[in-house]
């Protein structure tokens, strides 16, 4: 079962829950999708003037806690490590949990993460207790840095956050998962239950899914095919892919008793 | 009565206790109050007092991916 810093999950697919229509479909998402660990972020509250009473946002907290998701808060937002930091200190209150879904990007046009400040950051909010997973580059060399530091797991990226494009970074993500001793989480980039299943069969230990599952036309439909995907390719993983090669290699014996037809003749 | 700055606007609160601040806020659920960028732990909140020009910032999950 995954393990990470102590916690299991019997789901390797984690979601994110923003982009969701309503919290009724978030709810039924999360219920589809088996996950135990979905993504949160914060926002400044909106403070009206008028102090109407209604709160302006509707509740997704308590619907995930009651099928028992553990809340993963991100710091998106963030462009530095020191406003990451802050975040995080923030969401650990908020969401009485130390966990924290590290990603800074400064730059909000292809959201790339920053690997620097992510360093930074990661190293610091480890050093104050806290439980991170940062969003990263498939970057080996950094990843290998991240978990020297002591970071509970690590989230390269397959494409851009949104993109749907797969796993562009497939080289890099199968040296990182090779060289890895804590949990590799394929985030970001996953468009299809195929691109998950795809992850898993390279050996990640999770995948996270969000926009892929919250923008389709029939997203609880679209939250189990992952789940089966991340099942299946997690399945193979165990299994052993048999090899590839180029040449044909026979899976039915070679009979040679149809030849004889053309000796007779 | 005293004047904080409110998620960046200013308002007027009727003391300085931290109480005072959550009667002007729309909900309290699930929320985190920030005083002069220093998180204050909800179990601290009856002993916290708010100054005239307090930069206080309060925030909620939601969410996100």
């Amino acid at each position: 079962m995954l393990n990470i810093a102590g916690r299991e999950f019997a789901s390797r697919l984690f979601i994110g829950t923003g982009k969701f229509a309503h919290p009724e479909l978030l709810k039924n998402v999360a219920q589809a999708s088996g996950s135990q660990m979905a993504t949160m972020a914060l926002k400044r509250l909106h403070i009206s003037t008028e102090n109407t009473a209604a709160a302006n946002n509707d509740d997704i907290l308590t619907p995930l806690k009651q099928l028992n998701i553990h809340l993963l808060p991100n710091t998106s937002g963030a462009a530095n490590a020191k406003e990451a930091i802050y975040a995080a200190e923030l969401a650990r209150e908020a969401l009485q949990t130390n966990w924290v879904k590290l990603e800074i990007h400064p730059d909000p046009r292809y959201l790339m993460p920053d690997g620097n400040e992510t360093f930074i950051a990661a190293k610091k909010l480890c050093e104050l207790g806290f439980v991170v997973l940062p969003y990263v580059h498939a970057d080996p060399v950094l990843c290998k840095k991240l978990e020297e530091v002591g970071c509970a797991a690590v989230m390269p990226l397959g494409a851009p956050i949104g993109s749907n494009r797969g796993l562009l970074t497939e080289d890099f993500l199968r040296i990182i998962i090779e060289q890895a001793n804590i949990p590799v989480v394929v985030d970001a980039g996953i468009g299809a239950p195929s691109h998950a299943a795809y992850a898993m069969e390279l050996g990640a230990d999770a995948v996270l899914v969000n926009s892929a599952i919250a923008v389709s036309a029939k997203p609880v439909a679209m939250a189990k095919a992952f789940a089966q995907a991340v099942e299946a390719g997690r399945c193979a993983y165990e299994a052993g892919l048999a090899e590839v090669g180029m040449q044909a290699q026979a899976s039915s014996p070679l009979t040679e008793f149809l030849q004889q037809l053309n000796e007779v003749e | 009565m005293i004047s904080i700055q409110l998620n960046g606007q200013k308002i007027p609160l009727e003391s300085s206790s931290i109480s005072a601040l959550l009667e002007v806020l729309p909900t309290t659920d699930g929320i985190v109050i920030s005083i002069n960028h220093k998180v204050i732990s909800r179990s601290l909140w009856q002993n916290e007092l708010l100054s005239d020009g307090d930069v206080v910032d309060v925030f909620q999950a939601i969410a996100g991916g």
